[in-house]
C-alpha cells in the first residue's frame, strides 16, 4: 500500500490500524499474565506514528525490532538506499525508545542479497527473516545470526482476510481457530523435543481479534502448563547461540 | 453486570451484486438464481427463525429490490424489525464519485421510506469503500449512523461528521465462509465451501470473547448464504446458546447507536481520527524520511 492508494481506503486503514489501537494492548494484557516476553518487530514509521505505545511495548520488558522504515520491499533495493533506510530507522529507534535495535526481520518477502551485510554494519546482531533451518546459524561471512522462523506459524496464512483489495488473492476462507492453534501447539511439541527453536510470525492486527486473542490466551496457558518449552525474545536467543557458539 | 451487546445484521442482496458488476450478467440466470434464492426462501426462513425467538434483528435492504418486490421491506418492519438502507443498485462504491454515492444512499432510503413509511437512521455500503466526504454528507442527508468498515469491534466516532460507525469484521460473516458462485467467480480462487463447525465453533470462541474483552458481537448475515434449512437451523441453536447464557443484550443498530451516544462516544483516539489528518498531510504520511 505505499503506492498511495491507501488513503482512498478508510475500511483498510483502519483494518490495519486496529492493531496498534485495540490489538497490541490486548496482547500486552495477555503476555504480562503469562509472564512471556515477545519481540516485535515495528516498522519505524509504525513507531513514529504511535511512541507512546511502543516505548509502552519496551518498558513492558519485550524487544522492539526492526521491520523496515514504512514495510519496503527490500529485494533488488539499490545499496545506498537500502542502507540509507536501515540507519533512518535505526536513529528513529533511538530517539523515540532509548537505544537502537539489535533485530530485524525482513517485510514483504524477500530481502536483498546485500542486507545481511548491510545489517551487520547498521549494529543489528540478528535476523528472523529465512526459513531454511530449525535452530539459529550464522550468515556466512557476515557477523549476523539467523534465527529462522516458519511461514506455517504466521498468521496470515490461516486468518488473514480482506476484499478490495483482496487477501487472499483468492479469497479462501479464514480457517478453523482450533485446528490452527492444535497444529501450532503440535509443532511447537515436537520441535522441543529435538531442541528445535520456534519462531512465530504473528500481526496483532491478526492475532490480536477477540476470539483469535482469546483463542492464543488459553494456547499460551497450554503451551506453559506443559513444562516442556522455554520462552525467550529473538534477541535473547541470537545473544546465546552467539555466545555458545559463534565465539 | 453489563450485558454484550449482539447485533444480527442482515444484507438482502437478491442479484444486485451481479447485475451491478456487469449489466451482461443479466442473461446469467443461474447465477442470479444464487442471489434471488435469499428473496425466496432466505428472508421468509430468517423472519421465522427470528418471530420464533422474539429477536430483533437490522435488515439492510437496496433500493433497487424494494422496487420489485415492494412487501419485502414492510413485510420485515412489520415484525418489529429495524430496517435500513445499502444503497440503491448494490454498487462498488469505489467505482463511484461523491455525489454518486450519496444519490445512491438517498435513493435507496426513498424507496424504503416510501415502503415502509419510516425514514432509516443508517446505511451500509454494500461494496468498496466511501468518498473522504461521505460521512459529514450522509450525516445532513438526515443518517445517525452507518455500519460500513470492517474494521473494529465496537462502535466509533467517525471524527468530527457527527455520525457513528457500528463496524463489522469478517470472522463474523457468512459469505467469508459459505458464499460460492462458479461464473462470475466467487470466491475468485475457487476455494472449498467452510464447514458448519469451522463457522460455528468460531463464532462461539468470539461469542466467549466478546464477552471477555467488552466488545460489541455484530453477526453480518446474508439471506441468501446463511438462509439455508441447515444452516438457519444451525444459526437458531447458535442464538439459543447466546440467549440462554443471559449474557447476551440482543439490539439493533439505532438502540446501539443511542446506547453509545448517551454513553459519550470516544473520538482522538480513534484511528479515524488518524487517517483523515494523515490523508490530508501527504508530508506527514511520507513520515521522516528524506
Amino acid at each position: 500500500m505505499l503506492n498511495g492508494s491507501l488513503w482512498d481506503k478508510p475500511g483498510y486503514f483502519g483494518l490495519g490500524a486496529y492493531g496498534p489501537h485495540r490489538a497490541v494492548p490486548r496482547l500486552l494484557a495477555i503476555l504480562r499474565n503469562h509472564g512471556l516476553h515477545a519481540t516485535f518487530f515495528t516498522p519505524a514509521w509504525v513507531v513514529e506514528q504511535w511512541p507512546e505505545l511502543c516505548q509502552q511495548i519496551v518498558e513492558s520488558g519485550h524487544e522492539i525490532a526492526g521491520h523496515g522504515y514504512r514495510h519496503e520491499v527490500f529485494h533488488r533495493m539499490p545499496e545506498p538506499e537500502h542502507r540509507a533506510l536501515l540507519q533512518h530507522a535505526q536513529g528513529i529507534y533511538r530517539r523515540l525508545l532509548g537505544s537502537p535495535v539489535t533485530g530485524f526481520r525482513a517485510p514483504s518477502g524477500d530481502w536483498d542479497t546485500a542486507t545481511p551485510r548491510l545489517l551487520a554494519e547498521t549494529g543489528h546482531l540478528y535476523s528472523s527473516s529465512l526459513r531454511g533451518q530449525d535452530r539459529p546459524f550464522a550468515h556466512q561471512g557476515v557477523d549476523l545470526v539467523e534465527v529462522p522462523a516458519k511461514s506455517l506459524f504466521d498468521d496470515y496464512t490461516a486468518f488473514a482476510y480482506h476484499r478490495g483489495p483482496n487477501f487472499p488473492e483468492g479469497l479462501d476462507r479464514i480457517a478453523h481457530y482450533g485446528d490452527v492453534f492444535e497444529d501450532w501447539g503440535a509443532e511447537f511439541l515436537s520441535g522441543a523435543r529435538e531442541g528445535a527453536v520456534s519462531v512465530t510470525i504473528w500481526h496483532p492486527k491478526v492475532i490480536g481479534t477477540p476470539g483469535r486473542a482469546l483463542a492464543l490466551d488459553e494456547f499460551l496457558g497450554g503451551l506453559l502448563d506443559s513444562g516442556q518449552l522455554k520462552f525467550a525474545t529473538c534477541h535473547n536467543i541470537a545473544a546465546f547461540w552467539k555466545e555458545r557458539f559463534a565465539s | 453486570m453489563t450485558r454484550t451487546p449482539v447485533l444480527i445484521t442482515i444484507d438482502v442482496d437478491g442479484d444486485l451484486p451481479l447485475l451491478s458488476a456487469d449489466p451482461e450478467n443479466a442473461d446469467r440466470q443461474k447465477a442470479r438464481s444464487v442471489g434471488t434464492y435469499g428473496l425466496a426462501a432466505g428472508v421468509p426462513r430468517l423472519l421465522r427463525l427470528l418471530r420464533e425467538r422474539e429477536l430483533a434483528a437490522t435488515w439492510f435492504i437496496p433500493g433497487a429490490l424494494i422496487e420489485r418486490h415492494m412487501p419485502m421491506a414492510s413485510q420485515i418492519c412489520g415484525q418489529g424489525h429495524e430496517v435500513a438502507t445499502l444503497g440503491y443498485g448494490h454498487e462498488d462504491f469505489s467505482g463511484l464519485g461523491i455525489a454518486e454515492q450519496l444519490e445512491s444512499l438517498r435513493r435507496g432510503a426513498d424507496l424504503l421510506e416510501a415502503a415502509t413509511g419510516r425514514r432509516a437512521a443508517g446505511f451500509r455500503i454494500p461494496d468498496g469503500e466511501w468518498k473522504p466526504e461521505l460521512p459529514a454528507e450522509a450525516r445532513k442527508l438526515g443518517f445517525a449512523w452507518s455500519s460500513s468498515l470492517p474494521c473494529d469491534d465496537r462502535a466509533f466516532a467517525l471524527g468530527g461528521s457527527g455520525l457513528l460507525e457500528i463496524p463489522w469484521r469478517y470472522e463474523l460473516e457468512d459469505l467469508q465462509y459459505f458464499a460460492f458462485n462458479l461464473e462470475p467467480r466467487f470466491p475468485p480462487g475457487q476455494s472449498r465451501i467452510a464447514t458448519h463447525r469451522t463457522v460455528f465453533e468460531n463464532w462461539s470462541c468470539e461469542w466467549r470473547a466478546a464477552q471477555h474483552f467488552g466488545t460489541h458481537f455484530l453477526l453480518r448475515l446474508n439471506a441468501e448464504v446463511i438462509g439455508t434449512p441447515a444452516r438457519c437451523e444451525r444459526l437458531g441453536r447458535f442464538l439459543d446458546e447466546l440467549a440462554g447464557s443471559g449474557h447476551a443484550e440482543f439490539l439493533t443498530c439505532s438502540e446501539l447507536a443511542e446506547r453509545v451516544r448517551a454513553q459519550g462516544v470516544e473520538r482522538e483516539e480513534h484511528p479515524y481520527a488518524l487517517f483523515e489528518r494523515l490523508r490530508k498531510d501527504p508530508e506527514a504520511r511520507h513520515g521522516t524520511m528524506p
